[in-house]
């Protein structure tokens, strides 16, 4: 019987609707889960990046704004779209004052694309705070870009230093060694090994702050 | 992507050479290389392989999977995608060119473990190709591995077995010389984007 | 072959990495990092036992043409089950993990077993020779990790060993290095396990 001609085929085909079978329904069944467990990571980036703006408005603290996720999520942020504009928008209210906006911008790493999020003021001239949510970067190289002593490098950084330019809104930078102490502002240490990886985070902060601030430079948010 | 199809091709054999620059298809790599003739008859055999399978993936994804929401089965589908080819093409081979098929022989099955088969359709899926710029992708990586192949193939037999400690031949040796060459590709990193 | 022996042999005398040089892939992408390769170790481990023990179930029903379609089906099978767990129940790891899954499954030591060993054997023997196999090869890919993160970060899983005054090797935080490595470690293997002689 092994050796007709159709068994090898209905043994396969058999084979396959087991497997393909046992694994729909695990993914059935784990599906919902993994939804919300990446949502949940998701919200509790963008509120990471507002976190501060919030305290700041409702005279409390970083820490308890975050720890009160997720009803601090529901209270004060908000997802706006504007047509025309290709980057989702998280607006932080407090009070019916808007204190900070959110932005998930995308870049393009070595290996892969690389998306982040970041907050800015309410004049969009000044980085809050910057958080990567995906990369495909070299791990232990690349990857540590996510790192919080490269991240904390754009915090409360005023980024659009020539706001009347039609070309580049932001200043020059340049990258010096990790290990060495930046001696002004313009100066940013890179990750050790990672220079193309480290250029393309500049260049994609470059890139989307420009794209923003001239959107809405001439229209409202 | 707007990046040509023509620039993939090469920046896939040179500078994103899928053996040197990204590490996969190692085993049969390291095994095979022992001769040259063997080498190249299995090269051949890769960039065959390596070009359709991409072509055949990039439809399976686009038209199969993503329509169906199935696309978590994907790893699994791609490497069933290749081993059905590689099974239909040694019938085929068998079938209509039995000298071939014999000089071949175990190389064939072999390449459905090469790493760089499924690494090439995942790297498709990531990097957002279009169907014209899976295909060059492919073709390239398949001459770039043969290039590779046949780099450590030529060095091996230029080698004097008798200088090499013995514990290190074989094997050892290769990885050495492999690490080197992987050094050399390290400076191609970054010169061409790729996605 | 008792169980004992099973186990000596695909986990030392005929281990996957410096004896039959397979899943050499992995083993240069995932040793920069002793955590990263203990995570894929694991992996390995899981799915190697499992996917041996239900490919050595079917091996007299297994028609001979379909064979490595039947056993890649059934190896991506249970890489696909680890993928979905981990990301529900453990996402912190599944990120880690995240771009290994792929590997796991063209990891030749799976192949290379399943045929071996699995399309020949009864099913509980089948089973330790994966578990040794797959031993076998987090061990070496443990040992190299341990040179490459210590010399080129200064930790050793990610705690740190040495202080400000180490200046990391690059070279070790680069994957060639693990050719390197990977060669002094089966130079060693074959002079003082196997005492290779001219």
């Amino acid at each position: 019987m092994k050796d007709s001609f159709w068994y090898p085929i209905v043994f396969m085909l058999i084979m396959v609707i087991i497997f393909a079978g046992i694994l729909s329904v695990m993914y059935r069944f784990s599906a919902e889960k993994i939804e919300a467990l990446q949502r949940d990571s998701y919200q509790q980036a963008i509120l990471g990046t507002l976190a501060k703006a919030i305290a700041e408005a409702e005279g409390s603290t970083m820490e308890e704004i975050l720890a009160q996720y997720p009803d601090s999520y529901q209270e004060y942020i908000h997802e706006q779209s504007v047509t025309g504009f290709e980057r989702k928008i998280y607006i932080a209210e407090v009070d019916g004052d808007v204190v900070a906006y959110c932005f998930e911008i995308h870049g393009k790493g070595l290996w892969g694309s690389m998306q982040a999020l970041i907050s800015t003021s309410i004049d969009l001239r000044t980085i809050l705070d910057f958080d990567i949510v995906n990369q495909h970067e070299t791990p232990g190289l690349g990857a540590r870009i996510e790192e919080d002593w490269f991240l904390g490098q754009f915090r409360d950084r005023l980024f659009v230093i020539n706001p009347d330019s039609e070309e580049d809104v932001s200043g020059s930078y340049e990258f010096i060694a990790e290990t060495q102490t930046p001696e002004n502002d313009q100066q940013l240490r890179r990750v050790t090994g990672a220079t193309i990886t480290s250029d393309s985070v500049i260049k994609m902060l470059r890139d989307e702050i420009n794209y923003i601030y001239n959107y809405f430079r001439n229209n409202e948010l | 992507m707007d990046i040509s199809a023509f620039v993939l091709f090469w920046a896939a054999i040179f500078t994103s050479n899928i053996l040197l620059t990204n590490f996969l298809g190692m085993c049969s790599y390291l095994s095979v290389s022992r001769e040259i003739e063997s080498a190249m008859g299995l090269g051949l055999a890769v960039i065959f392989v390596l070009t359709v399978t991409s072509a055949l993936n990039w439809v399976v994804y686009h038209y199969l999977l993503v329509p169906f929401g199935i696309v978590y089965l994907q790893y699994i589908i791609f490497i069933i995608v290749i081993a059905a080819f590689v099974q239909f093409l040694e019938l085929l081979i068998e079938r209509y060119a039995p000298a071939l098929y014999y000089s071949l022989g175990i190389f064939l099955p072999l390449i459905t473990v090469n790493c760089a088969i499924l690494g090439v359709s995942l790297f498709m899926v990531i990097r957002n190709y279009n169907f014209i710029q899976s295909v060059a992708f492919g073709a390239g990586s398949g001459i770039g591995w043969l290039l590779a192949i046949l780099m450590l193939a030529g060095l091996r037999r230029k080698l004097k077995e008798k200088l090499v400690p013995i514990g290190l031949r074989g094997a050892g040796i290769s990885l050495i010389i492999t690490g080197i060459m992987a050094l050399g590709f390290v400076g191609f990193s970054g010169i061409v984007q790729i996605q | 072959m008792t169980k004992k022996e099973i186990f000596i042999n695909s986990a030392f005398k005929e281990n996957s990495v410096w004896r039959q040089i397979l899943g050499i892939c992995s083993a240069l992408a995932v040793t920069n990092l002793m955590l990263n390769s203990l995570i894929l170790g694991l992996g390995v481990i899981f799915t190697l036992a499992l996917a041996n023990f239900t490919i050595s179930l079917i091996r007299n029903w297994t028609p001979r043409s379909v064979r490595m379609m039947i056993q890649t089906l059934i190896i991506a099978s249970y890489v696909i089950i680890v993928d979905i767990f981990l990301k529900a129940n453990m996402p912190e790891i599944s990120k880690q993990l995240g771009p290994y899954v792929g590997l796991i499954i063209t990891n030749c030591i799976l192949m290379g077993r399943a045929e071996a060993f699995a399309s020949q054997n009864k099913p509980w023997d089948s089973l330790i020779d994966g578990i040794g196999a797959g031993l076998g090869y987090t061990l070496v890919l443990i040992v190299i990790s341990f040179i490459r993160e210590l010399f080129g970060f200064g930790t050793i899983f990610g705690f740190q060993v040495l202080g400000d005054w180490w200046i990391s090797w690059s070279i070790m935080v680069m994957a060639p290095s693990a050719f390197f490595l990977l060669a002094l470690l089966i130079w060693a293997v074959n002079t003082y396990y196997y005492k290779a002689k001219a």
